[in-house]
């Protein structure tokens, strides 16, 4: 049996995607990314910004999202520019697992979701490492 | 408006870093929502003197008119997927005011290329008059008219216009118009969060969100819900005069990204 890197699932579904440039891997709570796959090297600067930006879209100032009508946490947080939208999935069971996808305007954001929400759920269960 | 003004118009028109071309050398005359695609056809007729044919595409849908002296003379071609038995006959027939078969049958035939999707992109070409007679073809008023289009409709704002598109998607929304106003759509338990978002939270977020971004683009539109079935997800999107915040159900999420692509490219 062939047995899957998280490298690999990222790449794989990036791959499934051109026009996403970037997926990153991280844990929310230390605000850290533990793996990328991503067309260009992208600096450690960026990658921080990643996860201070899922920081303040999900936890905000006061540990919820300043975006809540509900007061539930939230699993999906998007910020777009006119270049670019990125997409943040908290996982299912363990919440401080993220997933960050960096992608043009263009992309088709419902087939993305629903292909990276169960790489997401792979990853943060284990069931790849 | 005199000659020289006329032509100082076109130049400053040709000039503007606005205007797209591609690589075909069709010229980008709507991006699909903006401007409206009727409003930005009617106006190249109106601005068409000489006798040519307009060629219109979006993607693989094309409708060739042909014009002169500012008005419509006929329909050269249209594409299969637009085409009827009644716009086949049209076609190459001289257009005549007052015959109320004729425009229904072109006004049916512009609506389904104003449904279809893509940006709207002319080129021209020479080509023959319909018919022999000079004094025929439809004024640009008299088919504003019949396809109710409004020529001197101002533009609205970008967040106004993005809450428009969004519009059937949205379960709730309010807005700070340029003025200070804030308007309210669609009832929801929610309305005093949203208001709250509004003014302190999601003003708060996107400053925080610039400071993360220093010397990246700019993210002016920020949103937060979960993803599952029947879930909601709240979007607060600003410009430099106005902000809004959106209520929305997660499946549409892609339509929403869109609306906001199209009005702030």
């Amino acid at each position: 049996m062939v047995s899957m890197s998280i490298s690999d699932d990222l790449d794989s579904l990036r791959e499934q995607f051109p026009e996403c440039s970037a997926i990153a891997f991280a844990d929310l709570s230390a605000r850290m990314v533990l793996v990328t796959s991503s067309r260009k090297i992208l600096r450690q600067e960026a990658l921080d910004a990643l996860c201070a930006e899922a920081s303040l879209l999900f936890e905000g100032a006061g540990g919820s999202s300043a975006l809540s009508v509900t007061g539930d946490s939230a699993d999906t947080a998007v910020t777009a520019t006119p270049d670019g939208i990125t997409l943040f999935l908290r996982a299912t069971n363990e919440p401080a697992d993220l997933l960050c996808l960096l992608c043009s305007p263009e992309v088709d954001t419902a087939r993305l979701l629903a292909a990276a929400r169960p790489s997401l759920d792979r990853i943060s269960s284990g069931e790849v490492a | 408006m005199d000659e020289n003004e006329d032509i100082a118009r076109k130049l400053a028109a040709l000039a503007a870093t606005s205007t797209q071309y591609r690589e075909d050398g069709a010229r980008v005359l709507s991006r699909g929502i903006i401007p409206p695609p009727l409003q930005a056809m009617l106006t190249e007729i109106d601005e068409t003197v000489l006798l040519r044919k307009l060629i219109f595409q979006r993607a693989e849908t094309m409708l060739a008119l042909i014009v002169a002296g500012r008005r419509l003379l006929g329909i050269a071609e249209t594409s299969e997927d637009i085409a009827t038995s009644e716009t086949k006959d049209l076609e190459m027939t001289p257009l005549e005011t007052g015959d109320r078969a004729q425009l229904a049958a072109l006004t049916a035939l512009m609506n389904r290329f104003e449904n279809a999707s893509g940006p709207v992109t002319i080129r021209t070409a020479e080509t023959e008059r319909p018919g022999s007679q000079v004094e025929s073809g439809l004024s640009v008023q008299s088919l504003a008219q019949a396809w109710s289009v409004d020529l001197n409709a101002e533009p609205g704002s970008p967040l106004g216009t993005f809450l428009q598109i969004c519009g059937r998607h949205l379960e709730a929304s309010v807005r700070r118009t340029p003025d200070g106003k804030v308007e309210e759509t669609g009832g929801t338990d929610h309305s005093s969060d949203l208001k709250k978002i509004l003014k302190s939270t999601g003003p708060a977020l996107t400053v925080g969100i610039s400071g993360i971004r220093r010397g990246l683009p700019e993210a002016r539109l920020a949103i937060c819900g979960h993803s599952g079935p029947d879930a909601f997800q709240v979007g607060f999107a600003e410009t430099e005069e106005e902000a809004a915040v959106l209520l929305f159900r997660a499946e549409t999420l892609g339509s929403i990204l869109s609306a906001w692509s199209e009005t702030q490219g």
